[in-house]
């Protein structure tokens, strides 16, 4: 019939190519990580629904497996690409020497990386043990833990950041779209499980979409205490001790000193590394923010056989990522059948 | 080439012991300067008046030092930071030939050639840190140094590209030249607040206070404006009649320090004039 | 009043409308912190509404130190927008006597201060160069055409 090369093993990576196997159609999907899942493998349970990421990775990653059309190969760094549609050629890096993979489309689900906040200097992220980012958080929490890196012991109280790296002319101007989300997901889950930990958010503003607004109520019932503020600066107090935030509140134009055991910085998204480097073998677009552009309609670019789909595009939620990888596994398919 | 030397309106008044430390040291590294009798005040204190009058005065400076086609030296921070914007501002055709219709009338005009220097930018950039090494006759390593950089040398970064602002490294690094040890402050430095004086003495002091205390233990605070040096200096003073806070750590500018660690004697320095916290207790330890 | 009209004049204010009151500006302000009458945030919030109180006489604290305006993530320069608001002040003669008087020895001297005779004496001590008395006359014409002398 044909086939297609997915380039990204994550949710939408995984979703397209097990779209693509359900209609018989040959498949490659590589990802240049050892394991499959992406970004989504760092998380135990997701936002908003609360379903747990593996069920969302396993089950599809075992149909695809089993499949006799679709190949997955990982650790699997693309070298080059060449060629058009319907004769693609990518070159790939493995620990095996070379492979050479040849494809008729191929669907770009790179997703993103998660933004590094090093240069945010104000807030001690690598200068103070106990700030940490949500991912390191949310890591932790799967593996059923919750504990402060310069004591080993459970926090008292743990306060989340908003907008570290998003929304931000000094770093990248766009929204990242899930990092309310998921702090108001993380905010719960910590509090479900240790009733006794302070929790606050401070935010510029909260986006929770839809019914993720629900969350957003019930993590305000629970007690996670919201201040409205991109706070000034994080200090270590009395021997590290504790860290103390300095923000005005803006409700209520309060200075406030919040002093908390635990800093989450609610990292967003940055394009991943060697986006530039595709978009012009594959002879398609970035846009400003630095991901992918898609031209006309979500999944299509300016070149024909070649789709994009999840964050590859631009930061996205889970379902929506799931959504586009199903879309650009159709249209795949449909370009293939022509 | 020679350098226009600026030392604003209050050095040569008020921290006359700046001035003539800098001198001592421009001598000892061979630094040509021109003084220009016509140098007057850079603007800043029109600033909150008039932002248009502040940069016409201090393109009006700009254009003295361009007209003998010298750069500017500027040893106090206000002054690099006013005579830096004005120069960043020059640089817009329109507000430029605004500006040059009005110092017509004053028989001058302004293109925006000369550059503006901080003095340190000078003795890091152009002599740099090994040079200064070489030259030191009197290792300071009994001295702990606090650095007090003061908010105009360092802000707004867009337009004084002169070192990083929440991580400042290049005095640190000329103070160490010297092979004093620099002590790192506690938190952010916090301003000096002389520009509150005139609306608040109490909330002024508590700056003061607040950023001498920040620098820990040290035998010296350096600054590297006339603001601060005020504020830091008289402020401990103040800090005792208005806080009861007992402070005494000597304050004194980078070329002070400097000229004691290239040999030169204290009076030289006016390290005995100026100072209202005394700086004896510093010289015993560098001797 | 609605400075919003007036705000092409001064430099740097063209980024007013970005803001989002995001708070950054006052939680890190050292004046907010001792005098906490002043808030440049609100200050921003009333220039974007069109409503500041010119004869606010906080609008007069800021110290420069310039936090504000590194610290924002949206470049309004809130420090520029405050200098705005009283230079305005100021055209509508409500600047306070003491900054005035500042200027007005400026203008006279070309200098912040007369030279003293303590002062004559301590540069002579240390050998530097004698000080011309008053800088020059620029500095009164130029005030007289900028119209900052109308003011004074």
């Amino acid at each position: 019939m044909g086939s297609v090369l997915i380039l990204g093993g994550g949710i939408t990576g995984i979703q397209a190519a097990f779209n693509l196997s359900q209609l018989g159609i040959e498949t490659t999907l590589v990802e240049r990580e050892e394991e499959l899942g992406g970004n989504l493998k760092n998380l135990g349970s997701t936002f908003p629904e609360g379903k747990q990421a593996s069920d969302l990775i396993e089950n599809k990653v075992k149909k695809i497996r089993s499949s006799q059309k679709a190949t997955i190969l990982t650790g699997a760094e693309l070298s080059s690409i060449t060629g058009e549609s319907p004769n693609f050629k990518a070159s790939l890096k493995t620990s095996k020497g070379t492979q050479e993979v040849e494809s008729e489309s191929i669907i770009v689900a790179t997703g993103f990386k998660p933004f590094d906040p090093t240069s945010m200097k104000h807030y001690g992220f690598g200068q103070y043990e106990d700030v940490i980012t949500a991912l390191y958080l949310a890591r932790m929490i799967k593996d059923g833990e919750l504990v402060r890196s310069s004591n080993g012991k459970e926090p008292a109280s743990v306060t989340f950041i908003q907008c570290i790296g998003s929304r931000d002319l000094r770093t990248h101007t766009y929204c990242s779209c899930f990092c309310c989300m998921y702090a108001v997901h993380l905010a719960t889950v910590i509090k479900e499980k240790y009733p006794q930990c302070m929790l606050n958010i401070l935010y510029m503003d909260i986006r929770t979409p839809f019914c993720a607004e629900l969350n957003y109520e019930e993590a305000r019932r629970r007690g996670v205490k919201f201040y409205r503020s991109k706070p000034a600066r994080v200090r270590a107090n009395e021997g590290n001790k504790h860290l103390t935030i300095q923000f005005e509140d803006t409700l209520d134009g309060e200075l406030r000193f919040l002093n908390t055991e635990l800093v989450v910085l609610s990292i967003g998204a940055s394009p991943p590394d060697g986006t530039d480097s595709l978009a012009s073998s594959l002879k398609i677009d970035c846009e400003e923010s630095g991901f992918f552009k898609c031209e006309q309609s979500p999944v299509f670019t300016s070149v024909k056989g070649v789709f994009i789909a999840g964050s590859a595009s631009g930061p996205k939620d889970i379902s929506s990522c799931l959504a586009e990888g199903s879309a650009a596994a159709a249209q795949a398919a449909i370009l293939l059948k022509e | 080439m020679s350098y226009a030397y600026y030392p604003g309106c209050v050095i040569p008044l008020q921290a006359p012991n700046y001035e003539v430390s800098a001198r001592a040291v421009l001598k000892e590294f061979d630094i040509p300067i021109v003084d220009i009798e016509d140098f007057g005040c850079c603007g800043v204190l029109a600033a909150p008046l008039d932002g248009f009058t502040t940069l016409t005065f201090a393109a009006r400076n700009i254009a003295l030092a361009e007209a003998k086609g010298m750069d500017v030296i500027a040893l106090c921070n206000g002054c690099f930071g006013t005579l830096s914007k004005a120069y960043h501002q020059l640089e817009e055709e329109e507000t430029r030939d605004k500006v040059n219709r009005i110092l017509k009338q004053v028989g001058l005009q302004v293109q925006g050639k000369a550059k503006v220097y901080h003095f340190h930018q000078i003795l890091y950039d152009k002599i740099g840190v090994d040079e200064i090494k070489k030259r030191i006759k009197v290792d300071m390593n009994t001295i702990k140094i606090g650095c007090h950089h003061g908010c105009h040398i360092l802000k707004p970064t867009d337009v004084l590209h002169y070192d990083k602002a929440a991580y400042p490294q290049k005095l640190e690094a000329m103070v160490s030249a010297t092979n004093a040890q620099v002590v790192p402050p506690q938190g952010f430095e916090h301003c000096c607040g002389s520009l509150l004086m005139p609306h608040n003495q109490d909330a002024s002091y508590a700056f003061a206070v607040k950023a001498v205390e920040q620098k820990g233990e040290v035998d010296a605070i350096i600054v590297n404006c006339p603001g601060c040096f005020r504020q830091l200096d008289l402020g401990q003073i103040m800090a005792k009649r208005k806080f009861n806070k007992v402070l005494n750590t000597p304050v004194i500018f980078y070329t002070q320090l400097l000229g004691l660690a290239l040999g030169i004697d204290h009076k030289s320095l006016g390290l005995d004039t100026v100072h209202k916290i005394r700086t004896n207790t510093l010289l015993q330890k560098v001797s | 009043m609605d400075l919003r009209p007036e705000l092409k004049d001064y430099y740097g204010t063209d980024n007013v409308y970005a803001c989002y009151q995001c708070g950054t500006c006052t939680g890190g302000c050292p004046v907010h912190r001792y005098l906490p009458e002043y808030n440049v945030r609100q200050i921003v919030k009333d220039i974007i509404d069109g409503e500041i109180d010119l004869s606010d006489k906080s609008l007069w604290y800021c110290t420069t130190c310039y936090i504000c305006y590194e610290r924002c993530p949206q470049q309004v320069k809130p420090l520029y927008l405050v200098q705005a608001a009283t230079n305005s002040a100021f055209k509508k003669g409500l600047a306070p006597e003491s900054i005035k008087e500042m200027n007005r020895i400026v203008l006279k001297c070309g200098r912040n201060s007369e030279i003293t005779s303590i002062a004559k004496k301590q540069r002579k001590t240390l050998g530097l160069p004698e000080l011309k008395e008053n800088v020059s006359e620029d500095y009164k014409k130029i005030a007289e055409l900028t119209g900052l002398s109308k003011g004074l």
